[in-house]
């Protein structure tokens, strides 16, 4: 049995879950969303995206640097009392179960559409969910070793992939350079918040990390990795369909990778290795939430080991995931979450607690 | 224990059935008919009474292995289609005003056993079905009650729309909606457009490739080395009429044992407007900037006719501002090489005289020529599939705003001037 409360994460591991946790469903529609609010210019909203996201993890950093050794659970209690501050821990909870539940939910939809066309729903979230509950009943140290193994063949594939995109790509496209209103620019921004979510993960790791001084390196790299992964899918994609025809596409990266065709019998249609590959962006996403939630629930019910909270999340989360109609409303729902749900628990919230806590320890000074 | 063990076997089927969940839709090779090509025409409700003719159930029946004696049952049957003695449904009912069909759809896909050990010689190649429907994409739900192969786009090399079909903006974005939408289709289908009717040309078996499908794509595909195919994929036919709602479309004659892909049908808003001949599909791919190899033998010194082929070709678009007015300008660059030339002339193709003379006069050739498709395009169709108001939006984004309210008239209206460029190199083994 491993034991839990050992496992420390180092510097490249937290990197390394940086990347994983940010780069998960939200890529395959990111560039259709972002084409419908700026046109051509979401090379720029996606660059801008990262960077406020970047900015509102340091928020994250400092909050959680108050006191390195417990989570933000504690530092919630600390601040706002012993109830409120486990109903704010609750709310955090289904967050990640509701954002659980939209992965879920896409990587199924977009599996069915081009690899499973006549297997159930149903039996593609829950295959997808036990094979991510498996893992993530062990510790943090094993999650990341797990990511470490995944991530850098994904990028590698995506990588290679884009050069066989390359030939076709019309850079004329991108043209004119941002012709937009101000007001456009921050609709934009608001489209990328979901591919950029994740991050606030590490509100509960800060005690598994070996170096805490060196997570602000780790994290700018993951960023780093991200938005370019990013640059490179989106430029891409308007390169080759042009704004306008992007705008009416439901899954554009994948459209984008899908027609590669490298020397006729090479590489032909590879989308279902395009569809694969998202599924283990998404399923490292995922494992991390799942276990993320069960930390959670395990410090606010005081237990020693967090791997029997997994499996209760995902009744819940298979419930959720199957609530919305179709793809199209699961894409209005994830919006309305992450520019409510996700800014309050991302940005807002540790906000008031840094100030609460901080104001109490100078009157605690004084 | 006992019931531990029961448990854990429960457990076990369980996991078992959710893990093996990949073969749930499994298809094995040969059960799939792989699509190679698409006709879509609209439907001629003659065409079906051809097949419900005298003759060709004549044919039917002679063709059929029954014996003669062995008559099949003769069932009359009222419009619907439906017998009136046992109420039960037969055929497939009649069209008339009120079911008339849209589309008369072809579907070719390759006899797999062919390619097996166990083929026999005689056995087809391929296999072509042609049936009446409402929907294309659709047809293969319809092919199902007949086939039993699962018909798969996933593979679909060319679609080929009939003439009298591109007629109509309707069913011309019908069809473009269907292809762009299904998930099975590859968005680098080659499009083609036909002469007469789609059937007519998947109908023909072309000596060198006979299964027509693969034969049109091969063609498409060398396109790009070639100067007189241009390759139409799917998405780009999309793009661009989603971007200026015009395209060009590659086209394809049918011929007995042949299948030549020539010249091009240029559409706006959905509707075929006129025909591109070879030499205009020439010059319309160097002023896209498409071409990389074209061979241009209109040049006449003394009684022979000198062919150059071209090498290398660089185009650039301009946008020039003349007094308020905008002016397109495309610069041609071109390199290539004499391959014919009079034999013992006495002037060598590579020095002065000669050259420069070889030069001008294919720069007097392909301006004209350039200035000719202009015409066509400007006044005869037009129709801006040179890109000119893309390339405005996406260079002028000041001027475009004023310029898309009635673009079909600014666009006479716009200056084109194409400066040809030609560089003389080689003249193969001979001075």
């Amino acid at each position: 049995m491993i034991i839990n409360d050992n496992d420390k994460i180092s510097s490249f591991q937290c990197f390394v879950l940086f990347v994983s946790v940010m780069i998960g469903i939200g890529i395959m529609f990111m560039p259709s969303s972002v084409a419908k609010a700026v046109e051509q210019n979401g090379w720029f909203v996606v660059l801008l995206g990262g960077m406020l996201s970047f900015l509102a993890f340091l928020l994250i950093f400092k909050l959680t640097m108050l006191d390195p050794d417990v989570t933000v659970i504690e530092l919630l209690t600390n601040a706002f009392g012993k109830i409120v501050g486990t109903v704010f821990s609750i709310m955090y909870v289904i967050y990640f179960i509701i954002f659980s539940s939209f992965e879920t939910r896409l990587i199924a939809e977009t599996a069915k559409e081009f690899l499973f066309t006549l297997t159930p729903n149903e039996v593609l979230v829950i295959t997808f969910l036990l094979s991510c509950a498996y893992l993530s009943r062990y510790g943090v140290e094993v999650i990341a070793r797990m990511c470490e193994v995944l991530m850098p063949g994904i990028v590698l594939i995506i990588i290679i992939l884009s050069f066989f995109v390359y030939q076709r790509l019309d850079f004329s496209n991108l043209l004119p350079v941002l012709n937009i209103s101000f007001l456009k620019l921050l609709k934009g921004i608001g489209t990328t918040i979901f591919s950029f979510l994740g991050f606030e993960v590490f509100l509960f790791f800060m005690p598994y990390i070996r170096r805490k001084d060196k997570l602000i390196k780790s994290a700018f790299f993951g960023f780093l990795v991200t938005v370019l992964l990013y640059e490179v899918i989106i430029i891409f994609a308007t390169a080759d369909f042009g704004a306008k025809e992007m705008q009416t596409m439901v899954w554009p990266t994948l459209n984008l990778f899908r027609d590669v065709t490298v020397l006729e019998i090479v590489i032909e249609r590879p989308e279902s290795i395009v569809v694969a590959l998202w599924m283990i962006t998404t399923y490292t996403t995922e494992i991390i939430f799942l276990m993320t939630t069960s930390l959670i629930l395990a410090r606010i019910f005081n237990t020693k080991e967090h791997n029997f909270f997994v499996f209760l999340q995902l009744p819940f989360i298979y419930i959720l995931s199957l609530i919305p109609q179709n793809i199209s409303e699961t894409q209005r729902f994830m919006d309305y979450f992450s520019y409510f749900f996700a800014t309050f628990l991302a940005l807002f919230l540790p906000l008031v607690t840094y100030t609460v806590l901080s104001v109490k320890r100078k009157v605690k000074k004084t | 224990m006992r019931i531990k063990k029961e448990a854990a076997l429960a457990i076990l089927i369980i996991f078992l059935t959710l893990f093996l969940s990949g073969c749930w839709d499994r298809v094995e090779i040969e059960d799939r008919g792989y699509v190679l090509a698409l006709g879509v025409d609209k439907y001629d409700p003659s065409d079906l009474n051809k097949y419900e003719s005298n003759e060709y159930i004549d044919l039917d029946r002679k063709t059929q292995k029954f014996s003669p004696e062995q008559k099949k049952p003769d069932i009359k049957t009222n419009q619907k289609g439906i017998d009136p003695q046992t109420k039960r449904k037969v055929k497939p009912p009649l069209p008339n005003s009120k079911n008339e069909y849209k589309f008369a759809v072809t579907v070719l896909f390759p006899n797999l056993r062919t390619i097996g050990k166990d083929s026999k010689p005689d056995e087809q190649m391929r296999f072509l079905f042609v049936r009446p429907a409402n929907n294309v994409i659709g047809i293969r739900n319809y092919l199902e009650r007949e086939i039993n192969k699962r018909l798969y786009y996933g593979y679909l090399k060319v679609i080929v729309l009939g003439r009298d079909l591109v007629e109509e903006p309707g069913y011309m974005k019908e069809v473009l909606d269907g292809l762009s939408r299904e998930s099975d289709i590859p968005q680098n289908t080659f499009l083609l457009v036909s002469e007469t009717t789609a059937r007519d040309v998947l109908n023909t078996m072309p000596l060198v490739q006979p299964v027509t499908g693969i034969h049109l794509f091969e063609i498409s595909k060398n396109a790009s080395i070639y100067g007189r195919v241009i390759d139409t994929p799917l998405s780009q036919v999309v793009n661009s009429f989603i971007d200026s709602n015009c395209a060009v479309i590659s086209r394809v004659e049918p011929g007995v044992e042949t299948l030549k892909v020539a010249g091009a049908a240029v559409f706006k808003n959905f509707r075929f407007v006129g025909w591109l001949n070879e030499k205009q599909l020439q010059i319309y791919k160097l002023l896209m900037g498409k071409a990389k190899h074209t061979f241009i033998d209109d040049l006449k010194y003394k009684s022979t006719y000198i062919p150059f082929v071209t090498t290398e070709i660089q185009t650039q678009k301009k946008i020039k501002n003349e007094k308020g007015r905008l002016k397109i300008v495309y610069n041609l660059r071109i390199e290539g090489e004499v391959v014919e030339f009079v034999f013992k002339s006495g002037y060598k193709v590579l020095d002065d005289p000669i050259r420069k003379y070889i030069q001008n006069e294919l720069n007097k050739i392909l301006k004209t020529r350039a200035e000719d498709l202009i015409y066509l395009l400007k006044y005869r169709y037009n129709a801006d599939v040179l890109g000119i108001g893309d390339l405005i939006s996406k260079r002028r984004a000041k001027d475009w705003e004023k310029l898309k309210k009635n673009w079909d008239d600014e666009f006479k209206k716009i200056d084109i001037e194409v400066i040809p460029d030609v560089r003389l190199r080689r003249s193969g083994t001979i001075y």
